[in-house]
């Protein structure tokens, strides 16, 4: 309908509708059976829909007691009602919901119903060198459109907290997947959105999981199936399928039949796994695995802190021995500073000046520094204090300068200076 | 430095916990400028994320939830 659109008006500008419209009222309003007649015309004059072979799978094949057939003819994503009439049913297999045909007939309008179908007469089923074929067309297809593409490929999430599943609800595939993955990683929430996985609805089910799970906001999604045969694998062989799964918004993991089957969906798929307990394999991390690992660092923190305290420690004695290397060196220069300051001390000391020949006189008694000649009185006792030593003298004469010097008596006694 | 604002566990999915757990014994190991306080906040709360990872890990059950698919009508 969509794709007819832009042929249509592509044919008629909208003002040339208008003006046909227009020219239809003038000419006489139509009845429905008129309009009826000039499409089931148009339908019956095209050579195309008059004799047309279609593929497809049967769905819902119903015989009534008149004897005529009435089923739909279905892909991923059409429909289309096919009646075969009891006459053109002799000799006919009876058909097989689910099955792939290819149909002949005439395609063309019911006007009791002002619906179109197929008025079949005849039909095959699609061999499996048919179903291959098909196989091989659409695979060529979509990988020419890029969708099987390595770069397409997205990496599973690590830690998937929400795992979507396209699976039937009953069945190994569900039961397998909650065995493994209820083993592996408890911790993740299995989202089940049943479908039905082969037959005549399987597709539009498939992909309306997809869908439903996309939009529940999973962060993986598993398409799987348990094993079949090649026709009983068939939806995921159709575009329907494979499109869904290439336009989904989180990795999709594809699980379709045993190991050896490949279908359309394992190309599509980010992930294909052989089946689909290696499917929860593929999708969890292993709870045994990760209690070694967080053994693992816990053992490596414990480890490393250990590391840290020991340097610390060494840090500290080092700090020590620093400190007390700092004292002593700080001793050792005060010590030398205050024999520096000794040294220049001595230097100043009246006692060095007395080094140089002077010596100076107390009275003994006091203990008076004698200044001058009058300070002397005759007799008394006086002690002259020489650089290496004193000596007690008594005093002779004095006399002030000019007159005879002090006579000092050089006998009494001598002290060693100390 | 990487913030040491401690996080409650609760508040971080299983693969959030492992990841920063991961996050913190590489500090611990590669980080030689950290001091000692810092190394021993790192570890003590190291060994509480690892010790409730390994916790949720045990306790946890599987959960399964269906949802209902819409069938797709035209």
């Amino acid at each position: 309908m969509i794709d007819l659109l832009p042929s249509l008006l592509a044919g008629n500008g909208g003002g040339s509708i208008a003006a046909a419209s227009i020219a239809a009222m003038a000419a006489g309003v139509l009845s429905v059976s008129e309009a009826t007649a000039h499409i089931k015309s148009l339908l019956d004059d095209d050579p195309t829909l008059t004799d047309c072979w279609i593929r497809g799978e049967v769905s819902d094949p119903r015989t009534y007691n008149s004897g005529h057939t009435y089923f739909t003819l279905r892909d991923g994503t059409s429909q289309m009602r096919c009646v075969l009439f009891r006459q053109k049913a002799r000799g006919l297999e009876p058909l097989v919901h689910g099955r792939q045909y290819v149909v002949h007939g005439a395609i063309s309008i019911y006007e009791a119903q002002g619906a179109y179908q197929l008025y079949v007469t005849n039909f095959r089923t699609v061999g499996t060198g048919e179903l291959y074929q098909q196989f091989e067309l659409l695979k060529a297809k979509l990988e020419a459109n890029g969708l099987f593409a390595p770069e397409r490929k997205r990496p599973l999430p690590v830690w998937p907290q929400r795992i979507g599943v396209a699976t039937s609800a009953q069945g190994a595939v569900i039961h397998d997947l909650r065995q493994v993955i209820g083993r592996r990683y408890p911790l993740a929430e299995i989202v089940l959105a049943p479908c039905q996985v082969q037959g005549a609805e399987a597709v539009r089910a498939i992909v309306a999981s997809i869908r439903a799970l996309d939009a529940a906001q999973v962060d993986v999604i598993v398409v799987a199936r348990g094993g079949g045969s090649i026709e009983d694998l068939w939806a995921y062989n159709e575009e329907a399928v494979a499109l869904a799964i290439a336009g989904a918004g989180v990795p999709v993991v594809s699980a379709v039949g045993h190991e050896t089957d490949f279908t359309i969906a394992d190309f599509v798929a980010d992930v294909r796994a052989p089946t689909p307990s290696v499917a929860g394999e593929l999708l969890v991390p292993d709870a045994q695995e990760l209690q070694r690992a967080l053994e693992g660092l816990v053992t490596r923190a414990e480890r490393s802190v250990r590391a840290h305290l020991w340097e610390a420690q060494n840090d500290l004695i080092e700090r020590e021995q620093r400190l007390q290397r700092m004292v002593s060196e700080r001793f050792q220069r005060t010590k030398m500073c205050l024999e520096a300051l000794l040294g220049r001390l001595q230097a100043l000391s009246p006692l060095a000046v007395l080094g140089r020949g002077y010596a100076v006189v107390r009275d003994q008694s006091t203990g008076n520094v004698l200044r001058s000649v009058s300070q002397a009185t005759q007799g008394q006792c006086l002690t002259i204090r020489f650089a290496d030593g004193a000596l007690t003298a008594t005093v002779d004469t004095s006399q002030q300068a000019g007159r005879p010097t002090l006579d000092i008596s050089s006998t009494v006694k001598r002290t060693k200076k100390s | 430095m990487t913030s040491q604002a401690p996080v409650p566990a609760a508040d971080l999915t299983f693969g959030e916990a492992i990841e920063k757990l991961e996050a913190m014994v590489s500090q611990l190991e590669e980080n030689d400028t950290l001091g000692l306080e810092q190394a021993l906040g790192l570890y003590e709360q190291g060994i509480a994320l690892a010790r409730d990872c390994q916790h949720r890990l045990a306790a946890a059950k599987l959960r399964l939830t269906e949802i209902a698919v819409p069938s797709m009508v035209e």
